[in-house]
């Protein structure tokens, strides 16, 4: 369980609320990054006690990374980094994870020289059995929802232009222009799939021109760029949180793919089906 | 095949049931949303395991597990513990299905509701054969194992229901453990139980039940779903013996 509430333990237990260590630290930061089946989550922690650090590396205490959403999962925590199966954690407001500090042997306090002054008569007595907890973190949520790649778009109409669509890479956003109203579909049932294919077109111009602006020789390390529009930033943002390293002019349909929700599959579908209901 | 999901609010819309009865929800675009979702393989399989022997109980539990773990693990959570998603897919796409083996759900409406539209939490057979299937099926990979870890999680079904009732508990280890532990001391008669002469629990207390109360009430300081199954063990047996004389249980 995440653990919120202040209890009473019945010996000094490391938290961000306790006042039993004189540096009552346990930071947890969680960066999430996600492909179409994995989470990928990048665990960084901050304990301020000096006492309890040499107990992990020593092996007699571990960190756990516990993640509640449906259901709990507990992770001895080796690397800096988990990995995730999406059929077997789902990301939403629910979602909390938290850091614990587990005792893997019976361990003395009485050179823990980390605990506040109030310990200093007593410590030589206080004893933390094995398996019992020893310090829990801040609870971090997924308060936000995910950015998805249709807020990179603005549909407009302009019954003015002389052709009938246009698709303009902008500063903010990537916008369709449709000459008629009909030529978005809105009168069709799914006309959000419809439109897919102007979505994929839109993408392509968008991140061709994110190489030309930002790569050399057609390539782009995405970790060393440093975007100058509002769009071109969302576009990395949402790479990056796919777990995309590099964009190349060579590989835009897989990135395409990756950042975005089976657009094509969709597209597909939504015709055949309107095909076989006779629409 | 394409499910598409219904609209928000589907609870509420008073006509819900008499068009489910008349089979005329699929046709009305009004109770549709935007959305859908794709999954390859859509097999039915038993909803609701609340009647009938235990054998008939115990084939229908399996015939569950089985589907649900070929046909069904591999969706993405927030599809797969989706009561949205459920609600659609058993009400449009299993109706024929639900009916044939459920004739129930015509009579009256708080059937209906119970077997269908039920919410999809531990109470809810759908739920506890997701979890189950999924616990067992990561863990183990014998096939006959898993038969087997089945048919423990089914003949020690009020502890089950009463592990996953609790957010801790509902974890693959520790389900394990617990049914490699029953079945080992061989104590599954002695946990599904009703403790007697105990004035002071409520009604309807049983040994098993107990033990993860306790279990519950020691968490966090005994981080009891990181122990090995032979630590969990002992102090499993501690804590039967809060209520239940443990002095012929070998350890």
């Amino acid at each position: 369980m995440i653990y919120k509430k202040d209890a009473n333990f019945p010996y000094p237990i490391l938290s961000n609320h306790a006042q039993s260590y004189v540096n009552s630290i346990f930071e947890l930061d969680v960066d999430v990054m996600e492909n179409n089946d994995t989470y990928r989550f990048t665990i960084k922690h901050d304990i301020g006690s000096e006492f309890i650090k040499r107990l992990i590396a020593l092996n007699k205490a571990e960190l756990i990374l516990i993640i509640q959403s449906k259901d709990s999962k507990f992770y001895r925590l080796k690397e800096q980094e988990i990995e995730v199966s999406k059929s077997r954690v789902s990301l939403d407001q629910k979602t909390s994870l938290q850091l614990h500090i587990q005792a893997l042997t019976d361990i003395s306090f009485h050179d823990n020289q980390d605990l506040s002054q109030f310990y200093d008569q007593f410590k030589e007595d206080i004893k933390v059995n094995k398996f019992n907890l020893l310090a829990y973190s801040n609870v971090v949520t997924f308060d936000a929802p995910y950015q998805k790649p249709f807020d990179l778009f603005e549909k407009k109409l302009d019954e003015h232009m002389k052709k009938d669509i246009k698709i303009e890479v902008g500063q903010a956003t990537i916008n369709i222009y449709y000459r008629k109203p009909e030529y978005q579909f809105h009168t069709l049932p799914k006309s959000q799939y419809l439109n897919h294919p102007y979505i994929y077109i839109g993408l392509t111009k968008a991140l061709q021109q994110f190489i030309m602006n930002n790569g050399e020789d057609g390539e782009v390390e995405l970790k060393t760029v440093e975007p100058v529009s509002e769009l071109e930033n969302k576009l990395l943002d949402l790479m990056q949180s796919k777990m995309i390293d590099e964009l190349t002019v060579d590989n835009i349909d897989d990135v395409i793919y990756e950042i975005t929700d089976n657009i094509i599959e969709k597209y597909v579908r939504s015709v055949e089906e309107m095909v076989a209901n006779g629409d | 095949m394409e499910i598409k999901l219904l609209k928000d609010g589907y609870k509420n819309i008073e006509s819900l049931y008499e068009d489910f009865k008349a089979d005329m929800i699929a046709e009305n675009e009004e109770y549709f949303s935007e959305e859908s979702v794709y999954i390859d393989q859509t097999p039915s399989f038993p909803i609701y395991i609340a009647k009938g022997s235990t054998e008939h109980k115990k084939k229908e539990f399996l015939e569950a597990f089985n589907t649900v773990t070929h046909s069904y693990l591999s969706l993405d959570r927030s599809i797969l513990l989706s009561e949205h998603f459920w609600h659609s897919f058993l009400l449009i796409y299993k109706r024929n299905y639900i009916i044939g083996k459920y004739p129930e759900v015509l009579d009256n409406e708080n059937k209906f509701k119970n077997i269908v539209l039920k919410k999809l939490d531990w109470e809810n057979y759908i739920y506890k054969i997701i979890l189950g299937a999924q616990y067992i099926a990561d863990y183990i990979n014998n096939e006959d194992q898993r038969q087997r870890y089945f048919g423990l999680i089914i003949d020690n079904l009020d502890l089950y229901n009463y592990i996953i009732k609790y957010e801790i508990f509902r974890n693959d280890d520790f389900l394990i453990n617990i049914l490699d532990i029953i079945d080992e001391l061989g104590l599954s008669e002695i946990l599904k139980a009703k403790i007697k002469g105990r004035e002071d629990l409520g009604d309807d207390e049983r040994y098993g039940r107990r033990v993860i109360f306790e279990l519950n009430k020691s968490y966090p300081i005994v981080l009891s779903p990181m122990l090995s199954k032979d630590d969990l063990k002992d102090i499993f047996i501690e804590y039967l013996g809060y209520y239940y004389d443990v002095s012929d249980i070998k350890s």
